[in-house]
């Protein structure tokens, strides 16, 4: 009896050194996960500046127009009177190189770069048609992670662009892909944060956040309104009927209203208000931004 | 009391550990449909066999790497589709190996080297170019294909109208040989028990010593073993919505690694307070 407790001590003891070695693995690989994540997306943000600063043109380098001109003596050619003066046409920005461009080259499944500026939200989108879910614990380069990628739904496509795109990200508590994004509860967030952009392959895509509010995953059976599902209108009916119920759930009034031919950006993280809960922020496509060249390694 | 009280910590220890051997509190249960990707060779920078799922693969589709469909996606049962695409060059084989395929369509005018565990159903469609790597239950071909099996099929049937025109040779033993006139649904000739790598029908003919033209003992037993191991993958049917089931969202909640550690640390309390007890009790 001595002998079986003795023997019995010593499995407890094992089984508590066990317990802990495998509680500090567990710390060791979230902080692992956190600063390789960190790193990753440092080198590509830091390519990505590059870039941008190779795009901007010195002041220097700017040509003014010279402040006089030597005007002409000669009788001008009289010119035939015209009816309607001709529209002068815009001048047609020239494409420029995609600040993205590296990260577009190192991983194929990089849809686009999502970036909502003075935040931590500044990262990839992963689309991956025949797996949704590939992304969601592994990392840019591939390796698990739990804090995953943002994820583009595979529902959502953009070229052809459809009506909505729907990012998924995880709610991190450390803050890293949409563990910040509830801050859109907050209404004074929205009002300095109103503005996300996309970097595509192709161009610079500017929204403005219209719809801020909590919602669910629901069952299959539920008659009611699913934001996850809405990803392209073909009529008016189905733009108005989403567009009407995101500003009737919207925590606050953005202002932003929208019409039949607009295009939606939704992020949607999730939320702990009830089961399966979600929380999404949906924003409208405004003016485009650069275009960008073709990307070649 | 005391002694009570060891008691139950020992017990409570017992079973923390219980709780935390691995997959204790984990037990799922799958049941996979057989799915449909179609592969096509993709030439210039790519220079490789691509998939995409669904039983179509049109230009400017998203493709993925072969080896991604092989760790991911692919599994014993499903369908695969070949469409013609750029040029192969040589050596650049599909290779399936480690799957057994429900079906292979080879499709018109495609070129493959494919090497597989084995294939239930393998069509091999008009104008083709095949060498297909793995027994075959049963083998359809349209003609005017080129194909060389290379290990046994069992049931090989060319569908012909007018003038047989396809080269059709195979490496391990064929079960059944038949050439049938797809119009009329006559057959025109077939062929049991066909030996070893003796299979060989070119420029409209069969080229191998005469075989018997009624089922062998041999073929029978085959057939009905093939029955009973190589049934069709049974494609479940969609179930009709669950009224419990949720739509399926990804889920982008934290893992759930802080009740796991909060778990540990708590277990691991325990289990020293077991041990500490039972270990002053023994001495």
């Amino acid at each position: 009896m001595k002998n079986f407790r003795k023997v019995l001590a010593v499995i407890l003891a094992v089984a508590a050194v066990s317990c802990l070695t495998a509680a500090v693995v567990l710390i060791i690989r979230q902080v692992s996960d956190y600063i390789q994540t960190s790193k990753d997306m440092e080198e590509l943000r830091a390519s990505a500046d590059t870039v941008e600063s190779e795009n901007t043109v010195p002041d220097s380098e700017i040509t003014s127009p010279p402040e006089s001109v030597e005007m002409s003596f000669e009788e001008p050619a009289p010119t035939p009177p015209q009816e309607t003066p001709e529209p002068t046409p815009e001048p047609t920005p020239e494409p420029v190189d995609n600040p993205y461009r590296d990260s577009f080259l190192a991983n194929d499944d990089m849809a686009a770069w999502l970036k909502i500026p003075d935040t931590e939200i500044d990262y990839p989108v992963m689309w991956t048609p025949e797996d949704e879910e590939y992304y969601l614990r592994r990392g840019f380069n591939g390796s698990k992670n739990d804090n995953g990628c943002l994820i583009l739904d595979t529902d959502s496509c953009l070229e052809p662009l459809t009506t909505n795109l729907i990012i998924h990200g995880h709610n991190m508590k450390s803050g890293a892909m949409f563990g910040t994004l509830m801050d859109y509860k907050d209404e004074s967030f929205f009002q300095e944060h109103r503005t996300i952009t996309l970097y595509t392959k192709e161009c610079q895509r500017n929204y403005e956040v219209i719809a801020v509010f909590n919602s669910q995953v629901y069952k299959k059976t539920d008659q009611v309104f699913k934001f996850y599902k809405f990803f392209q209108a073909d009529t008016a009916e189905e733009f108005d009927d989403f567009y009407q119920n995101i500003k009737a759930l919207s925590l606050y009034d953005t202002g932003v209203t929208a019409e039949f031919g607009d295009c939606f950006l939704t992020l949607s993280t999730c939320a702990y208000h009830v089961e399966n809960g979600r929380f999404v922020v949906v924003a409208k496509e405004v003016e485009s931004g650069d275009t960008y060249l073709p990307i070649q390694n | 009391m005391h002694k009570k009280m060891k008691l139950f910590v020992s017990m409570l220890a017992a079973a923390a550990m219980l709780v935390l051997l691995p997959g204790g509190n984990a037990m799922t249960a799958h049941a996979e449909e057989a799915k449909t990707y179609s592969i096509k060779y993709i030439g210039g920078d790519i220079n490789d066999w691509r998939y995409v799922p669904g039983n179509t693969f049109e230009d400017g589709m998203y493709h993925r790497e072969l080896y991604y469909l092989k760790l991911n996606d692919l599994k014993d049962g499903d369908l695969i589709v070949i469409y013609p695409g750029d040029e192969v060059p040589n050596g650049k084989e599909l290779d399936l190996s480690g799957f057994r395929l429900g079906n292979l369509t080879v499709h018109r005018d495609a070129n493959v080297v494919v090497k597989t565990n084995g294939i239930k159903d393998c069509y091999v469609l008009a104008g083709a170019y095949a060498a297909i790597n793995g027994d075959v239950t049963n083998a359809h071909l349209y003609d005017s294909v080129t194909c060389n099996f290379n290990n046994n099929v069992l049931d090989m049937v060319l569908h012909v109208s007018g003038d047989a025109k396809s080269s059709i040779a195979c490496t391990g033993t064929v079960g059944m040989f038949q050439v049938l006139e797809d119009s009329t649904n006559n057959t025109r000739c077939v062929f049991y028990s066909i030996p070893n790598n003796t299979m060989k029908f070119y420029g409209g003919g069969i080229q191998f010593a005469n075989c018997p033209s009624e089922p062998t003992e041999a073929y029978l037993q085959a057939k009905a073993a093939a029955g009973e191991t190589t049934a069709a993958p049974e494609t479940t049917p969609a179930p009709a919505a669950n009224s419990s089931e949720y739509d399926k969202v990804p889920k982008t909640g934290e893992s759930s690694q802080a009740a796991w550690l909060i778990g540990l640390v708590g277990a691991a309390a325990i289990l020293f307070a077991g041990s500490y007890g039972l270990y002053k009790k023994t001495n």
